[in-house]
């Protein structure tokens, strides 16, 4: 009775919720939109799934067997590379740089390229693979670094190398973060093989969507998206479910670890002159693997162009100016949608810490929203704010918002124990825990949210270019691609990675002088930083706290 | 097999004052196409009985060929499987290629198939794209790359399609509208606003990937469609349609056109001929008997579903349609004598100083030789 008691109070605000945008959608689908094909009734949703039933077990298999092959590859390739960085001097600076790299090319210029290099499904594999491997990689890497310093201290001691290290004590303090990578991967697995699909196939979840929107089957078309997003959800609390079989100790690190993810320009204490030659020697080296790549794997010319040919078609004459007026549409259309879903995602993740009931029901609500393919919400985005920037803002911001959400969550929510209970023996309101004690210690985490999310936010603003806006580098990728202009969209593609990662780089540096000012050093949640944290604000506040009180958290920190 | 379905077709195109009817009945007057109807349904019921056997008499048709061993090539479709490609499906479901000791390989495409990049990388020998769009990658190649060596589609299946809330019946209705086009169809859309003298500026061109929902949604007043697939596919779905046919009002251009590159005509001659020797069959048996093509190659599509028997035969029929012209009639299917059409045709896009040594009829003349 008492499980079912909580269960309820689990999930019952959930349900609530789900059954009152079930209920909404109902009546938009079925009467004030009807006939539109914009918006399936859910009732029609589930009684379509159910006439389908045969057409799923026919097409379901066909993406679940690419996304999975995607799924291990990329997992296997951050896992590896991740662990190379950690192990090998002056290889994670290139790693991290070359995942962003990965992370930035907008799939559109990549799927010719794997298409005519490879056959059957693996290029769709390969998108796949290409998507997931930036999130293990960042999360992998963090799990490494994580490693308890005691236990690293005694594995010195007893004369282990770097190597012996990485297998004997990292890697077994980076089973979280590999396990959330893992599960957080699969709903990309899933769109890269869905997109993988729309290169060319012949049966699979993505050729029912195209099929489906192609002729009209709105109900369809929200089935597809109905079966996709329960296949994410199922695989994400699967590998979840797994991880905790195996490393029983120690939950997965919250969906948002990557929170705490790894700066590129990271400080250390190697002089800024060593640390640009990196940056500079990692571009170069990602510039000579493109290189090479070409003769090396014998890719067709005519598709695949070299630096030499995209810095020429950008620079050299007069063709390169339609990419670079692209540029501030782009990059207006992406900021603003960076803006919004940084926003959103900062004030539900601060409203959801405050009122927890609010959040547990909304959460669950909020993933599933972000594992639904971008495709399919976008005409529903356009009729209600139109074809313009505020479109592409919208598709931006919702693309970019979920991640945030959950970062800032796992920010604010880093306050230890103690320091809570300092502030309630404070009588602190809501307010000013908040204020003085979340928002400082989650400020690193929010931060690198808004970082993390900068790529996304130039991802969806070129999708809601090619299917809403009609302009910028979005939709010149786009335009290139139909009239087999292989050069310009090259070069749009360079440009838009370029610009991802130097709006990531720029977000950076803001950071590391916002942390400096708010004197929070570093990302990370460890109790004794929170302690830190607090007392220097109230430092700097000149207000000292009453002995008593003190004496009270000195004890409780010594105890811990 | 097709009693049920033609009662529905002749249901639905008897519908009082549909657009596309209207437009369909003009084009039945001025091509003649009453006589070719009629023989259509005489040949549906000839090809019911000929499928049947359809199956054993390929088996018999491949096993000569087996013993010299089979050339293999591939061909790269444009789109995810559908009957817009029933005349590859016919050719191989009937061995045309395996009885001349060809194997092909048919390679389904997408949304975002690049297809004169798989033809240049060698994956495929073969690829079917608009003339327009092999033209852009001449363009894009600084040569004369790839060149046009068939045209199934003789008559363009582009049109408008439009909603009886404010329907677009002739280019002069386009003024002052929004018409979804998707990124591939604007060149072509320009090219049609440009020879009906509608002023591009007066047409707000919306961005759509390959989904109706802007026209269902009212987003729009119109959608650049092939009126074999979308129009049908949203009159199946219950929406009443006017479908403005570009054909109809001086839009002359080839589309579904087999390419290749230029230096494949001579390196792989043989292969080619066959190749095309296969495409033609497939398309003589498909434009005769479209409804009974649909049964005999539904297993090539129908894994997707979404594809209604009623639907299928309504495109098929259509295509079947756009298949014959005035050209085809005198040199066989997918033979190209218009070339200065479309020539101007992309000129009017401002795709201009195309040569017409672009199409070539060498393949198609040796392969009505070898069939």
């Amino acid at each position: 009775m008492s499980t079912l008691r909580a269960a309820v109070r689990r999930w019952g605000g959930t349900a609530g919720l789900a059954l009152l945008i079930l209920l909404v959608l109902e009546v938009l689908g079925e009467w004030v939109l009807a006939g539109k094909g914009i918006i399936a009734a859910p009732t029609h949703v589930v009684a379509g799934l159910w006439d389908d039933r045969a057409l799923y077990g026919a097409n379901v298999p066909t993406t679940l067997e690419t996304a999975a092959k995607g799924w291990a590859i990329g997992n296997a390739a951050a896992i590896v590379v991740a662990g190379i960085a950690q192990s090998v001097a002056r290889t994670e600076r290139p790693a991290l740089l070359l995942g962003l790299t990965v992370f930035s090319i907008p799939g559109v210029a990549l799927a010719p390229v794997l298409e005519v290099t490879l056959s059957g499904d693996a290029p769709g594999a390969v998108l796949a693979g290409f998507f997931v491997f930036f999130p293990t990689l960042i999360l992998t890497l963090l799990g490494l670094r994580q490693a308890d310093p005691g236990a690293l201290l005694v594995a010195r001691a007893y004369g282990a190398g770097r190597w012996r290290t990485l297998t004997k004590v990292r890697a077994r303090a980076a089973l979280p973060g590999i396990v959330t990578g893992l599960s957080l991967t699969v709903p990309a697995a899933l769109v890269g093989a869905i997109l993988g699909e729309f290169i060319g196939a012949s049966s699979g979840l993505g050729v029912m969507l195209i099929d489906a929107m192609y002729g009209a089957q709105v109900d369809r078309v929200w089935g597809v998206a109905a079966v996709t997003t329960a296949l994410a959800l199922a695989g994400y609390y699967l590998v979840r479910y797994i991880g905790r079989l195996l490393n029983p100790w120690s939950p997965p690190l919250d969906a948002s670890a990557t929170a705490t993810a790894l700066d590129l320009t990271r400080r250390d204490s190697r002089s800024r002159i060593v640390r640009s030659v990196e940056t500079v020697a990692s571009i170069g080296l990602i510039l000579l693997v493109w290189w090479a790549a070409i003769p090396v794997f014998d890719l067709s010319t005519y598709v695949v162009k070299n630096p030499a040919d995209v810095f020429n078609y950008l620079f050299v004459g007069s063709a390169g100016s339609v990419v670079l007026s692209q540029i501030g549409i782009t990059l207006a259309d992406a900021g603003l949608g960076f803006c919004v879903g940084i926003a959103v995602g900062w004030v539900l993740g601060v409203l959801f810490v405050v009122s927890p009931a609010t959040g547990r029901a909304v959460i669950p609500l909020a993933f599933i929203v972000s594992s639904i393919p971008a495709i399919v919400f976008v005409p529903i985005v356009t009729l209600v704010l139109g074809r313009g920037r505020l479109s592409a803002g919208a598709i931006a911001a919702i693309v970019t918002f979920f991640p945030v959400l959950v970062n800032t969550m796992f920010g604010l929510r880093s306050a230890s124990g103690d320091t809570l209970l300092f502030f309630r023996a404070h009588d602190a309101s809501l307010w000013q825990t908040l204020w003085r004690l979340r928002l400082p210690i989650g400020m690193p985490a929010m931060l690198a949210a808004a970082r993390i999310s900068a790529p996304l936010a130039v991802l969806g603003a070129t999708l809601a270019e090619w299917l809403a806006t009609g302009r910028g580098l979005g939709y010149l990728i786009v335009t290139a691609f139909v009239n087999s202009n292989y050069t310009q969209m090259w070069a749009a593609a360079v440009v838009l990675t370029i610009l991802s990662i130097l709006f990531y780089s720029v977000l950076s540096a803001v950071e590391r002088v916002a942390l400096r000012r708010l004197g929070v050093a570093g990302a990370g949640s460890s109790g004794a930083r929170a302690w830190r944290t607090v007392l220097a604000r109230l430092g700097a506040r000149r207000e000292r706290p009453p002995v008593e009180t003190a004496q009270l958290g000195k004890a409780w920190l010594e105890a811990r | 097999m097709h009693s049920p379905e033609d009662e529905a077709q002749g249901h639905l195109s008897g519908g009082p004052s549909s657009g596309s009817e209207r437009s369909g009945d003009l084009r039945l007057t001025r091509r003649d196409f009453s006589k070719l109807a009629l023989g259509s349904v005489a040949g549906t019921i000839a090809a019911g009985a000929l499928a049947s056997v359809g199956g054993a008499r390929t088996a018999g048709a491949s096993t000569p060929a087996v013993k010299r061993s089979l050339q293999s090539v591939t061909l790269q479709t444009s789109w995810v499987p559908n009957p817009e490609f029933g005349s590859l499906y016919v050719a191989e479901k009937k061995g045309y290629w395996t009885k001349n000791g060809l194997q092909v390989t048919l390679l389904p495409g997408g949304p975002n198939v690049a297809l004169s990049a798989v033809v240049a990388s060698g994956k495929a020998l073969v690829a079917m794209d608009s003339v327009t769009a092999v033209a852009e990658a001449n363009l894009s190649a600084h040569s004369q790359k790839f060149c046009i060596i068939g045209a199934e589609f003789q008559i363009s299946p582009y049109a408008v399609v439009s909603l009886p809330t404010k329907p677009l019946r002739k280019p002069a209705d386009l003024k002052g509208t929004k018409i979804g086009v998707a990124a591939g169809d604007v060149t072509s859309f320009k090219a049609f606003l440009k020879i009906n003298g509608v002023p591009e500026s007066s047409v707000t061109i919306v961005p759509i990937s390959f989904t109706t929902t802007p026209l269902t949604s009212g987003q729009v007043d119109g959608l650049v469609v092939f009126f074999t697939t979308q129009s049908v596919s949203l009159q199946v779905a219950g929406h009443k349609t006017i479908t403005m046919i570009w054909a109809d009002f001086n839009f002359n251009q080839y589309q579904h056109c087999y390419f290749t590159l230029t230096s494949s005509l001579q390196d792989q001659k043989e292969e080619l001929v066959e190749l095309m020797a296969g495409v033609v069959e497939g398309a003589e048996f498909y434009s005769k008997n479209p409804t009974a093509t649909i049964s005999l190659v539904k297993s090539f599509y129908e894994s997707s579903g979404v594809i209604t028997a009623k639907g299928a035969v309504l495109a098929a029929r259509k295509y079947a349609e756009i298949m014959v012209s005035h050209t085809t009639e005198v040199h066989g299917l997918l033979w190209m004598g218009e070339a200065r059409q479309n020539i101007e045709t992309m000129a009017a896009a401002g795709i201009t100083g195309v040569p017409s040594s672009i199409f070539t009829n060498k393949i198609l003349e040796a392969a009505y030789k070898l069939k």
